[in-house]
């Protein structure tokens, strides 16, 4: 039988809160971070805005990153030493690649994907290095899926999944120059959406058999029942129209949860406020539950696109969803497609059941579902 | 139990797969350049790929490599099996690719960055790519190395078959080595190299042998530990199914 996987303490760090009881309250309000860009000159871009936590630094010849992380850490609970360690980053410290194109001092080593890694299991004092997991926007969840699927499967006891990335002018540029961005700031859901708005930010959870858990004394905070991981087969940057990759991950979820799509009480989508991505979801969404009517929302409009960090921090605030009942405001969303009636709302609403489906999907064609459970102690 | 169904490699010294007697050698060098495909003008690359022109150099090296593996498992042409998965370990990933996308960047404060480079500054791109040309509808991604070992793909791979449903994957090596001029130089020695893992083979394949992962993270191959990626291929390549060596 497999073991029942805990998340015993879960935390972020966003532009819109420097943890996670500052960020769940600002969504609840409705409050959204995104703002002009200051870091750099976003002269020559299609946006100028993003979702930037204020005053991080280069330390010295570091990437920003190690602030980033260090502000994490400031967070966290104790990590036992013998937890197996998943990171997740997209670009890790890509602006020390920046800084060493323009002359300036930087250590290069922080942009290679293992730093984050090797940072993290230093500072905690970890038994085993870890493992950074890169698939795009879909990163984090992918490694909760893994560390979930290791704790289910008698593999490990405890898994700590850390999960990083930063807004720089390498991706901001990027994102530009393929007309992803959204001249205002994102409108997921929306009929008049545009493209996406970068944010940056980072998230830990740590994962426990339930029996080790109740052990150590560690409270729960909900369980990862179901996890699932699939590939479009279809287009390096665009989705598959029809959400296949998308319905195959989340119909992989509900497989090892035991559950019928009838028993999810609320959707946490990818919600990038992209034309396609979007469009792309609410198909899946179509197909998974009909016409029956439950909350589906995205926090992008108030933290922006965090990248390879986006789906553990919509985890952690997903939990929060769970144990509080309540489902977050869509930020930017204000008339929406037909199919979003009855889904998607500018106000935070009531959640009434268990069951949290969340949905992360990214370049590669890469598509990753996680199944929350309500913690039966909550 | 998993075994090694499929074999592919490229190298500065040869490129090759396991049941065509190529000798297998994996070190240090200029690789050749892959601009189009001719090694594989059967098989899966056979019909017109107009895409392989536009990738990026990290993503035709890692998309070749794991070709000729599938052909050597007698997978030609796109995969039957639903959800085969596709995960590789990298070391400098697709830096090349971002020193190129950053020098696009740089003048005229961005206006003319590249798009078309962009696309590619992710280092799971190419399992996009693999993903579509081969129909890999499994889990795709990019694993760092742990600590030295090169084995965390094959790790992963032997996790998500014992841990999950996955039924089989390719697992797999893909490195361009350092870029000229980079100031941080970790020796990796450029190539690309993957094996097909299968829990169920076709039964008119014989297979190179058995795989196994144990609580400590040790990769077995036919009972023997193995220590790396190399040296995994160089037992497949040794004991070639059905030649009786």
């Amino acid at each position: 039988m497999a073991a029942e996987v805990w998340v015993t303490d879960a935390t972020s760090v966003t532009a819109l809160g420097g943890n996670l009881e500052e960020l769940w309250q600002r969504l609840l309000w409705g409050h959204s971070a995104i703002a002009p860009v200051v870091r750099f000159s976003v002269k020559g871009y299609k946006s100028r805005f993003a979702a930037c936590i204020e005053d991080l630094n280069c330390l010295g010849p570091m990437s920003a990153i190690h602030d980033l992380l260090g502000r994490l850490f400031k967070e966290m609970g104790p990590v036992p030493t013998d937890a197996r360690l998943y990171t997740a980053t997209t670009k890790a410290g890509i602006d020390n690649l920046e800084r060493i194109c323009q002359g300036e001092p930087a250590d290069a080593s922080d942009i290679f994907i293992t730093a984050i890694a090797n940072q993290i299991s230093g500072r905690l004092k970890l038994n085993h290095g870890g493992t950074n997991i890169s698939a795009a926007c879909a990163s984090s969840a992918i490694a909760v899926a893994k560390g979930a699927a290791l704790i289910a499967a008698g593999r490990a006891e405890c898994v700590l999944v850390c999960c990083v990335d930063l807004v720089t002018e390498f991706v901001f540029s990027g994102f530009s120059a393929l007309g992803a961005l959204s001249p205002k700031p994102c409108m997921p859901f929306d009929r008049e959406r545009s493209g996406l708005t970068l944010g940056e930010g980072a998230a830990s959870l740590l994962l426990m058999t339930a029996a080790r858990a109740k052990k150590e004394g560690r409270s729960n905070l909900g369980t990862v029942l179901g996890w699932g991981v699939a590939n479009d087969a279809f287009h390096v940057t665009a989705p598959a129209p029809d959400g296949c990759g998308l319905l195959a991950a989340v119909r992989q979820a509900l497989k090892r949860a035991y559950l019928k799509p009838e028993a999810v009480s609320a959707v946490c989508a990818h919600g990038t406020g992209t034309v396609y991505n979007d469009q792309m979801e609410l198909t899946a969404f179509d197909q998974l539950f009909g016409d029956r009517k439950l909350p589906v929302y995205s926090i992008k409009g108030a933290i922006g696109h965090t990248m390879g960090a986006a789906g553990g921090i919509e985890v952690v605030v997903g939990l929060k969803s769970l144990s509080e009942g309540l489902v977050p405001p869509t930020v930017g969303f204000s008339k929406g497609e037909d199919r979003t009636a009855g889904r998607v709302s500018s106000q935070a609403e009531i959640m009434s059941g268990n069951y949290l489906l969340s949905t992360n999907s990214g370049f590669g064609g890469i598509n990753a579902a996680l199944i929350l459970a309500k913690s039966r102690g909550a | 139990m998993p075994f090694v169904t499929g074999v592919g490699w490229i190298s500065a010294q040869s490129m090759g797969e396991g049941r065509k007697n190529t000798p297998f050698q994996m070190d240090s060098g200029e690789l050749p350049s892959i601009s189009r495909p001719p090694c594989f003008e059967q098989g899966v690359f056979k019909s017109v790929y107009p895409r392989f022109s536009r990738m990026d150099e990290f993503s035709r090296l890692g998309v070749s490599a794991a070709g000729l593996a599938l052909q050597d498992a007698g997978l030609n042409g796109r995969i039957s099996k639903q959800g085969m998965g596709i995960v590789v370990t990298t070391v400098y990933g697709c830096l090349h690719t971002d020193l190129d996308y950053f020098e696009t960047v740089t003048p005229e404060n961005g206006a003319f960055a590249s798009p078309a480079l962009f696309s590619y500054t992710l280092p799971n791109c190419f399992l996009g790519e693999a993903a579509s040309r081969f129909g890999l509808t499994g889990p795709g991604y990019v694993v760092s190395q742990q600590g030295n070992s090169d084995l965390s793909s094959l790790r992963a791979v032997l996790e998500d078959m014992d841990c999950e449903d996955l039924e089989s994957a390719l697992a797999g090596i893909c490195d361009l080595g350092c870029p000229p001029d980079f100031p941080v130089d970790i020796n990796i020695t450029p190539g690309a190299a993957f094996v097909v893992v299968e829990k169920n083979p076709d039964v008119a394949l014989k297979p190179y042998g058995s795989l196994r992962l144990n609580q400590a993270q040790e990769v077995f191959f036919n009972g023997k530990k193995i220590l790396s990626f190399r040296e995994l291929i160089r037992a497949c390549v040794k004991r070639i199914p059905g030649t009786g060596s």
